[in-house]
């Protein structure tokens, strides 16, 4: 499967879709992270405790990303 | 393992806790990449041309290679942690060995993409994108080699007969960070080679 989605990724790169590119690839990349998460890293059948553990990083990596972009976009004086 | 502070830790809370203990700091190393992805997506914004032109320095059926390698040596690390939990020491050092070799066919065709890049001229301080480019990959290629060196020991112990179906929790945790590794590189390969 997850072969399967890598060669897709792969492909689509080559043509140019404008904006999608960026869409699709990133998509297929969560839905192959899902997958080794859930199955590889066994937290499908893991505890409540351990999904939390494993959710609040990508809470944390949200704020990061977003917020340290909405910084530099919404500044005033040139930098 | 000795406790000794006297008091025995029940071996399935003891299990559980060193797991939650490795979830908490591959959280740390998802916050560690997570600094240079947002570099990345800033200077992307600000520069797209630049990210788009010079991307396609980049070899994209090597980094293809790469993700084919990291992700089969996944599912040999899964099957490997399984056995151990099954108790067939065997089974999980041969798997164990495969998860290794690939590791290092990844720094093999990594070796092989840089020397190409030195050989074009092309450093670290080429540009904002080549600067991004040889700090993730760079940075993730040390943890490839920490994986290595990790999943080494747990061989030469599973050798050594010291796990088994009881006992297989740092195999387990093992197992964990090298998936962190392939799940990271599922993330960078898209982001440096394939999109424009």
């Amino acid at each position: 499967m997850l072969m399967i989605l890598t060669a897709i990724t792969v492909s689509v790169s080559y043509v140019d879709v404008g904006i999608f590119n960026i869409i699709v690839a990133m998509s297929v990349a969560s839905v192959k992270a899902t997958l080794v998460a859930l199955f590889f890293m066994h937290l499908k059948f893991e505890d409540r405790i351990t999904w939390a553990f494993a959710i609040f990083p990508l809470v944390l990596l949200f704020l990061l990303i977003g917020m340290t972009i909405l910084d530099t976009f919404t500044r005033i004086f040139p930098v | 393992m000795d406790h000794s502070h006297g008091h025995q830790m029940d071996p399935g809370e003891a299990y559980s806790t060193s797991k939650l203990g490795m979830w908490l700091f591959l959280g740390t190393e998802i916050m560690l990449f997570g600094g240079l992805f947002a570099a990345y997506a800033i200077f992307r914004s600000k520069y797209p041309e630049m990210f788009l032109e010079q991307h396609r320095e980049l070899n994209r059926e090597m980094g293809a290679i790469n993700t084919c390698i990291l992700i089969f040596s996944s599912m040999t690390m899964a099957i490997g942690v399984t056995a151990i939990q099954r108790g067939k020491q065997k089974l999980t050092s041969i798997m164990l060995l495969i998860t290794i070799l690939c590791g290092f066919a990844f720094a093999g065709v990594k070796y092989v993409e840089y020397g190409a890049k030195f050989s074009h001229h092309i450093y670290p301080d080429t540009s904002i994108f080549f600067s991004l480019y040889f700090m993730l990959t760079g940075l993730h290629m040390l943890h490839v080699f920490i994986g290595i060196a990790i999943l080494s020991t747990m061989l030469v112990l599973t050798m050594k007969g010291k796990f088994n179906q009881k006992y297989s929790t740092p195999v387990e945790l093992g197992g964990l960070y090298w998936h962190l590794v392939d799940l990271i590189w599922i993330y960078l390969f898209p982001l440096l080679y394939l999109i424009g």
